[in-house]
């Protein structure tokens, strides 16, 4: 192989320098017959993509699980901000009523 | 090419599967868990494709409120798999995982369009496929078999476009090297 069709195999395309091969390409026939062969692999490669294979049925029933998990964990966390809320909502109007008839006693012994 | 019956009716799963119907969902995830798991299985191998599917999945579940239809939902999905096949790939480089799902099983078995030679090379082309590194192995599998663009390439796997062709041309000519040392 000489440098010219060593340097055709090396250069991607569309970068610079494919010119060149394009150009040496062209004119060489050993360079041709690579190409042939790259053209075959890349069909083999597209040909792949029809292919199928069957995802494992663990992978439906772990992900429908992990989801049924994680609705349950939202709701629990929902209800469990509720209670807090509902507990310092609570303390808050205890506190509150506190103060306020502490105001109204201050008010009345110093009226 | 996708009638447009089904088309329409998956646009109506995904509306609902948005809106938090987990229904809906599961009915998406039969539709397309093969697709994931066969993309999976060429990026990371068979042992580890299950598990980035199920992640891919459940990634996708968390994201669907922010899915807007601008791709096609099959092409999102895709993306996400890719993004799961790499996080997975990184953890399994670190820590030698060892998958959740053992029991794995491919499809292996020919259609009637397959004569038996073009299961040998096919069969000598997923097993080079699998000898190459992490990054040819992704830009090959997303260039080639999909049929990405070399900007989609390079947008997914946060890589420039120059790298993404150089390195898809040494993945080709690597593969040649294998499967001509092969035969």
């Amino acid at each position: 192989m000489n440098i010219a069709c060593r340097l055709t195999a090396t250069i991607p395309e569309d970068l610079p320098g494919s010119r060149f091969a394009q150009l040496h390409r062209s004119t060489c026939l050993k360079c041709q017959a690579e190409e042939a062969r790259q053209r075959a692999l890349l069909r083999e490669l597209a040909a792949l993509r029809s292919e199928h294979l069957v995802a494992p049925p663990m992978v439906h029933a772990r992900v429908m699980a992990r989801l049924g998990r994680q609705d349950e964990q939202a709701r629990l966390s929902r209800s469990g901000w509720r209670v807090v809320g509902g507990s310092i909502a609570a303390t808050a109007i205890g506190a509150a009523a506190v103060f306020g008839g502490m105001a109204r006693r201050r008010a009345r012994v110093s009226g | 090419m996708i009638p447009p019956q089904v088309q329409s009716d998956e646009r109506t799963l995904v509306e609902r599967a948005r809106s938090g119907d987990q229904a809906a969902f599961s009915e998406l995830v039969w539709r397309h868990q093969d697709a994931m798991f066969t993309l999976a299985t060429r990026l990371v191998g068979p042992d580890l494709a299950p598990d980035v599917t199920q992640e891919a999945l459940l990634r996708a579940w968390r994201a669907l409120p922010k899915f807007r239809g601008e791709a096609r939902f099959s092409t999102w999905l895709h993306r996400i798999t890719v993004n799961a096949a790499w996080t997975q790939r990184k953890r399994a480089a670190r820590h030698e995982a060892v998958p959740l799902i053992e029991d794995t099983h491919e499809d292996t078995a020919p259609g009637p369009e397959f004569a038996g030679e073009m299961v040998d090379v096919r069969a000598g082309l997923r097993e080079a496929i699998e000898s190459l590194s992490d990054g040819q192995r992704a830009v090959v599998v997303l260039r080639d078999v999909y049929g990405w663009t070399n900007q989609e390439v390079a947008d997914e796997l946060d890589i420039t476009r120059t790298t993404a062709k150089v390195r898809l041309h040494r993945a080709r000519m690597k593969l040649r090297e294998i499967l001509e040392e092969a035969s």
